[in-house]
């Protein structure tokens, strides 16, 4: 018998409406004569009674000043999960349909336990198939699965992280080698641009996997990278569609890599680049400086955007919530530097020293004059991305892109390529122009 | 016959060895590499004011002369990118009396650190960056992908990369 998977996140399982729209697409997957296997969210979205942050939050709010313990935190997010899948097995149940409502252990996902944001290792499937067998249809948690190192009775329960449910669907549609995953959400698929930018965004038919994984990346957020890099190990078909709607969606496969096309233009969130200036730095201390730089953010988990590594200067952009970690890490740092001439590096954000960073250099001035390392910071910035598949590698590509913006008058603060993509730091407030001189100049409206 | 208890199947510890299972995302800090050599890394330096229409310029005179480029950069004076060795020729000509200083390093390797999902791993790209540094490898350029770095060296710089990158970030990882 064929499978096929479905899943469902926040918005369609939120609102009893939106469930029985779901449960209905269940159904007629079964009328089809496959074997459906249901993925659910939680339901809601971001300040709703049963959505995962509300869950988060009740932990938090006890006091704010006490960090939740992580495994604690997973039982109390996972919460959302099988609520929702309790509740959708039942609506099924109302509709005459035999379902059964499974955690993410007894569907037989196991992951690495690392708590909030787990990876899943193996899945063992024989509690699903067992319930397919009996005539059931599963509804199984998604975003959960279990952890076991034996020193506790049972196993624990442990999250998957962002983009958890879009993990488990696809992961479930590889062990049991469905015919398709459906990700069901509140578009009719993936369309070339957001459509609050560019109404007229076509949706597209189908993209290849690893388009669909640098869009996701580069901002867009119909489906997760995690799970376009599992359909892509296991060559399982992905299906973007609406629950709301009987559009056909978008196919996300393995496409002809001989066909090149732009497939469209996203944007990332608000962004501040950060260049810091190395030129005062003698060359056979760089590539010193340059790791502890690097050990510094991989430490304290900074996100690097369009990284610009020369011998003169380090420069990249991290999203704005990482803004003021970045400011605090690095201004005022001192790196002292032993060998054959000794120095003492200390680096400053902005035009003026803090005072911190002044108390530094007034210290170390007791033993060296320590050699500024300047930072400038530039905010309000944003990234848009031209996503394409084999269209990168074409004369011209960068003066298409140029023009589109300078015509426009919209500055380009920076740039960074990719096999697949082309971004571009564009100031924050030409962010809705950018996205839509770029799909023009690139003739988005007429894609498929 | 009675069937056997639904419980025992979906049991969380049960013994199943020998059951179908799969394994899935691949291991945090698990990296691969792969080297393309044959590229040359450009810089142009000094380009007149204003530098917007100088870079574009730039830009266009290579596009004109059919030359595909990557990992370009905009310098405080200028841009630097990466083109192909048979190409080098090509861009000198095109450039050939535009204001700023050209300097092209041929044979250059590009090395593809692959990593799943590196990009939403925070701080991942950084510590593979760092182990980069730790190297003796004279890495030139930088591009990021969402699971992948790209760096630009010379052929010595990319064997090593490619002997012990691995090594370094999955310890780093542990």
């Amino acid at each position: 018998m064929k499978i096929r998977v479905l899943k469902f996140g926040g918005t369609s399982v939120r609102t009893p409406e939106a469930r029985m729209q779901a449960a209905l697409k269940v159904v007629k997957a079964k009328e089809q004569g496959v074997a459906p296997v249901v993925v659910v969210s939680a339901m809601g979205r971001r300040g709703e009674p049963y959505a995962t942050d509300t869950l988060a939050a009740f932990l938090r709010d006890i006091d704010p000043s006490v960090e939740p313990d992580a495994r604690e935190m997973d039982l109390a997010m996972a919460c959302g999960e099988v609520l929702s899948a309790v509740v959708f097995s039942h609506m099924l149940k109302t509709l005459g349909h035999h379902a059964m409502a499974m955690r993410g252990g007894q569907a037989g996902i196991r992951t690495d336990g690392r708590y909030g944001d787990a990876r899943i290792m193996e899945i063992h499937p024989i509690g699903l198939i067992e319930v397919i067998r009996r005539g059931a249809i599963p509804v199984v948690c998604g975003f959960q699965g279990v952890w076991t190192d034996g020193s506790l009775p049972g196993a624990e329960l442990t999250t998957l992280g962002r983009g958890g449910s879009d993990t488990t669907a696809a992961a479930l549609g590889a062990a049991l080698n469905a015919e398709a995953v459906e990700i069901y959400t509140d578009v009719d698929g993936l369309k070339t641009s957001d459509p609050d930018f560019v109404p007229e965004a076509p949706t597209l038919a189908s993209l290849d996997y690893a388009e669909v994984a640098e869009i996701a990346h580069l901002g867009a957020k119909v489906l997760h990278p995690r799970a376009a890099e599992i359909g892509q190990r296991f060559q399982v078909p992905l299906w973007v569609k609406s629950t709301f709607s009987e559009s056909e969606g978008t196919l996300i496969t393995s496409l002809d890599p001989g066909e090149r096309r732009m497939t469209g233009v996203s944007h990332a969130g608000q962004m501040v680049w950060f260049q810091m200036d190395l030129s005062t730095v003698l060359p056979a201390q760089r590539a010193a400086i340059g790791q502890r730089i690097y050990e510094v953010l991989a430490k304290y988990r900074i996100s690097l955007y369009m990284i610009d590594d020369t011998p003169q200067s380090i420069g990249f952009s991290v999203p704005r919530g990482q803004f003021s970690d970045v400011q605090e890490l690095f201004d005022g740092l001192v790196m002292p530097m032993r060998g054959p001439e000794e120095r003492v590096y200390i680096m400053q954000a902005g035009s003026q020293p803090s005072q911190e960073t002044e108390t530094q250099i007034r210290l170390l001035s007791e033993w060296a004059e320590p050699v500024v390392i300047p930072i400038a910071v530039s905010e309000g910035l944003t990234m848009v991305s031209v996503v394409g598949r084999g269209a990168m590698n074409q004369p011209g590509l960068f003066v298409r892109i140029m023009t589109a913006l300078l015509e426009a008058e919209i500055p380009v603060i920076q740039v960074s390529d990719s096999e697949s993509s082309v971004s571009i730091l564009v100031p924050e407030s030409e962010l809705k122009r950018s996205v839509k001189r770029l799909h023009d100049a690139f003739e988005l409206e007429k894609a498929q | 016959m009675q069937e056997a208890p639904l419980a025992k199947h979906l049991s969380q510890t049960s013994d199943l060895a020998g059951l179908p299972s799969t394994n899935f995302e691949r291991p945090r800090g698990q990296v691969e590499v792969t080297i393309a050599s044959g590229v040359t890394q450009a810089h142009l330096a000094g380009l007149s004011e204003p530098i917007t229409a100088s870079r574009l310029e730039a830009l266009k005179r290579i596009a004109a002369a059919g030359v595909s480029i990557d990992f370009l950069k905009f310098t405080p004076t200028g841009l630097s990118f990466v083109c192909q060795d048979d190409d080098s020729a090509a861009v000198e000509e095109a450039l050939a009396g535009l204001s700023g200083r050209l300097e092209l390093q041929p044979d250059r390797c590009i090395a593809s650190i692959q990593a799943a999902n590196m990009r939403a791993e925070e701080g991942l790209t950084a510590l593979i960056i760092s182990q980069l540094a730790a190297l003796e490898a004279q890495v030139v350029h930088l591009a990021d992908m969402h699971d992948r770095l790209l760096a630009v060296t010379d052929s010595a710089g990319a064997r090593i990369i490619e002997a012990e990158i691995a090594a370094r970030v999955a310890e780093a990882v542990r």
